[in-house]
């Protein structure tokens, strides 16, 4: 799946579902389940937006897709 | 824009990037060359401190030498208009630039060169253009008359530090043997002190595999940072990292962040940011990356030495000699002669900057080849995979298998 599909995916369920819909995303063969309804539907309450998963999910549905970000210092 | 210049030295080098690379991407209709919104200043060209690892000094490059200690009030008069000059040509295109001091050890340059860098810099770069100020710093230098200089200038500051006393002073330490963990506290400890605290925005730490790596992370994050960064020795496959086993299948480095990555990933309260895990977690996710570590975001940084010389980024020193100098200087060049340069080029290209293995790699969207000094060998240059490839592909396979593994077991 591509980037833009996993971020329309993530926007379109939510963040509180977008864990389980990003990571399945992970998973090509996964990748139908992630946009069924009743992925949408819940069963990721449990994700903390304070973890570091729940921060990386917010990262990225923030992200400006047509941005391009620079590299940063690294020493 | 095509009507650029094609500045380079490597015209008649066999090693990549050569010319080719820039008339191929200019052949190509969906490409066009992006501005630059990183300067790296070296404001001072000479360290207090003499780490044993210390890709300036000592590893490939003795260009330093050359070098005046300190850069001139003339030089950043000069470097403030080019900057400004590129940054209005590309207006459209730029919201804020970014200006990192560096060195050696920048802040050797004294409070009052450091306000007026920055004062020349805001003078020059045009309204609606943020200047977002950052040094990066060996943390010994910092008493209140630095702070006071750093805070009325809005200076954020990113302290390198490699762990506890035992372990940072083992590589990091003064010319006479001593270690600088203990003024690098001190000068932390200032710095978290009111009004300074909001200066404090990270510590960067270079892996080193003697030390323990829990322990590394929780001395760290002791100290209060909101980010933390593990970096990866420099080195190639011409000249391999300390401890590396890479051409054998080891994966040491791996071995060594993936402890850090467990314990930070499944932190009950918000976890300190961790630049590489942070990188890769949001590529795993379909983000970008903000780091040139990983992914494949296009480069878009230059260094300017403190001579003037308009170079490439100061890790390059690590796989020869002079490998960062584009021949540029800021007396005579524009920043904008240097967008089609193959080196800026071949950074700007995506996965067409890529070797073949690594196109062919299923974590390559995520890996991005790794950091570009690290892909070089003599001969071939830099079209390579990362000579930490086995470490990267064993990490972020960590990373996803970790992420999938959350999942999963919240979906049964």
């Amino acid at each position: 799946m591509s980037n833009d599909g996993k971020r329309d995916l993530l926007k379109k369920a939510g963040l509180t579902a977008a864990a389980t819909v990003a990571a399945l995303t992970l998973s090509a063969g996964a990748a139908s389940a992630a946009s069924s309804p009743e992925n949408e539907s819940g069963a990721t309450a449990q994700i903390s937006e304070n973890s570091a998963l729940g921060l990386a999910i917010a990262r990225v549905l923030s992200d400006d897709p047509t941005s391009t970000p620079s590299g940063y210092f690294n020493s | 824009m095509r009507s650029l210049p094609i500045v380079s030295k490597s015209d008649t080098s066999t090693e990549w990037p050569t010319i080719e690379v820039t008339t191929g991407a200019l052949a190509d209709p969906n490409w066009k060359p992006l501005p630059f919104v990183e300067f790296v200043v070296k404001l001072h060209s000479r360290c207090n401190l003499a780490c044993d690892y210390c890709y300036v000094y000592e590893m490939g490059d003795s260009t330093w030498k050359d070098q005046s200690k300190v850069m001139s009030k003339s030089t950043v008069d000069q470097t403030a208009v080019r900057l400004a000059d590129h940054v209005k040509a590309h207006r459209d295109e730029l919201k804020v630039v970014k200006v990192v001091l560096h060195g050696g050890e920048p802040l050797l340059a004294g409070p009052d060169m450091i306000r007026y860098l920055a004062q020349r810099f805001r003078a020059e770069i045009p309204d609606g253009i943020d200047v977002d100020f950052r040094v990066t710093t060996n943390g010994t230098l910092l008493d209140d008359t630095m702070l006071e200089a750093l805070h009325a200038s809005g200076i954020k500051v990113y302290i390198s530090l490699d762990g506890s006393q035992e372990d940072n002073d083992r590589h990091r330490k003064y010319a006479n043997g001593q270690g600088s963990f203990a003024a690098a506290v001190r000068g932390i400890t200032a710095l978290r002190e009111d009004p300074y605290g909001d200066l404090f925005s990270g510590m960067l730490c270079t892996v080193n595999l003697e030390n323990d790596p829990v322990e590394t992370y929780d001395t760290l994050v002791s100290f209060g940072s909101p980010m933390v960064d593990f970096l990866l020795p420099h080195g190639n496959w011409t000249q391999p990292p300390p401890f590396w086993s890479g051409d054998q299948g080891g994966t040491p480095y791996a071995d060594w962040l993936i402890p850090i990555f467990d314990r930070w990933y499944r932190a009950e309260s918000k976890p300190t940011s961790v630049r590489i895990f942070d990188e890769v977690l949001a590529l795993i996710l379909g983000g970008q990356s903000r780091a040139e570590t990983v992914g494949l975001s296009p480069f878009r940084s230059l260094t300017i030495d403190t001579n003037g010389s308009i170079d490439f980024c100061h890790q390059l020193k690590s796989a020869y000699s002079g490998a960062q100098i584009t021949g540029s200087h800021i007396d005579r060049d524009s920043i904008d002669s240097l967008m089609l340069h193959p080196g800026v080029v071949a950074r700007q290209r995506g996965t067409e900057g890529l070797c073949d293995t690594c196109n062919a790699c299923p974590i390559r969207n995520v890996c991005g080849g790794g950091l570009y000094a690290h892909r070089y060998k003599k001969g071939t240059g830099y079209l390579n995979p990362s000579v930490y490839c086995a470490d990267l592909k064993r990490l972020i396979l960590h990373i996803n298998e970790t992420v999938l593994a959350d999942i999963n077991a919240l979906l049964r």
